[in-house]
């Protein structure tokens, strides 16, 4: 938070009368003081960083920031939320389960894959098989959703701030942050790791150095 | 209507995280090329007719930038492996580092230089 103050400096001295509430004592003093500064009017503004998570985030210093930065916030506990939420479902990572899509093949709920033309038999009823491959493809397309939230978040911050350097800058970083998320085996832990950082302002003096 | 704009002009990363394969095969891909070509034609309209909010209304101008950005880099990567770019999305697969780099690049470069030029010199 930061405020943008128009003063007046007077110099001379400062006189204040106070009277007591219960007592009703009232007691006068001055402070001689050598500048007293009177404030005409303040600017508010806030800072707010980028998030991203896989995910992007807020941008700009225009007036929402609180909200961009608690739905970047947001999306990255949704992501690892859903790698949770995977891992307890199928027993195995979200990897896995998305790799299987990829190649014709599916996850089933008690942890072993099978071909997606696997329909089901006397153990492994029909309808098990339809929500597990319903459930790995709605998960799927969930975390790639919640990376484009993020990046059409970014987007909307930067075009709706003043397009300084700092706003060019937190875009790069969202996109940076998202981007790392294709990067096989670090890229993920680095986006959700980075984004987390990005949506509590870690690095908005960067950002901000590229000038306003 | 912002966020109309915002998700038509994000339509080519859409296509690259879901359906990427529509920029590897001939038709798809020249089909987008034109949507996205209307879109531009649509984004100067709406800028010169003062319709709708004139800083979001450029973003529309971003996916052929986008587009013509990755199948550039496409060429550029068979050029160099003889195959296409393969999904690396949230993967775990090490052998997959040089499809995960070119990602990763395509992604950061077509957000930032589409979005440079259109508020800058496409302005």
């Amino acid at each position: 938070m930061s405020m943008v103050f128009n003063h007046t400096k007077y110099n001379g001295s400062y006189t204040s009368t106070y009277v007591h509430p219960v007592t009703g004592e009232t007691v006068t003093y001055t402070d001689n003081m050598l500048n007293v500064y009177v404030i005409e009017s303040f600017v508010y503004a806030s800072d707010f960083g980028t998030g991203s998570l896989a995910l992007g985030g807020g941008i700009g210093q225009s007036e929402g920031g609180n909200w961009v930065n608690a739905l970047d916030f947001s999306l990255e506990v949704g992501e690892l939320a859903r790698q949770y939420k995977v891992y307890e479902t199928y027993g195995v990572s979200a990897e896995t389960v998305e790799n299987a899509l990829k190649n014709g093949l599916y996850v089933h709920t008690n942890g072993k894959i099978y071909s997606q033309k696997f329909k089901g038999n006397q153990y492994i009823s029909s309808k098990s098989v339809s929500n597990s491959i319903s459930t790995a493809k709605f998960a799927r397309n969930l975390g790639r959703g919640i990376t484009l939230v993020g990046v059409g978040i970014s987007l909307y911050q930067f075009g709706s701030s003043n397009q300084t350097g700092a706003d060019y800058a937190r875009l790069a970083g969202a996109a940076f942050i998202t981007g790392s998320a294709f990067i096989p085996v670090v890229g993920p832990f680095i986006s959700i790791g980075l984004g987390i950082a990005d949506s509590f302002g870690a690095f908005d003096e960067i950002y901000n150095s590229f000038g306003h | 209507m912002d966020f109309i704009y915002i998700i038509l002009g994000m339509n080519t990363l859409i296509v690259f995280i879901y359906k990427r394969d529509w920029f590897l095969r001939r038709k798809p891909f020249l089909i987008l090329l034109f949507v996205n070509f209307l879109l531009l034609i649509l984004g100067y309209l709406l800028q010169y007719y003062s319709v709708g909010n004139h800083k979001m209304v450029v973003v529309l101008k971003m996916p052929m930038l986008s587009q013509l950005l990755f199948i550039g880099l496409v060429i550029i990567f068979r050029k160099v492996y003889n195959r296409d770019p393969v999904d690396t999305f949230w993967t775990m697969d090490v052998s997959l580092m040089k499809d995960g780099i070119f990602n990763f690049f395509f992604w950061v470069v077509a957000i930032i230089l589409p979005v440079i030029l259109i508020f800058t010199l496409l302005k």
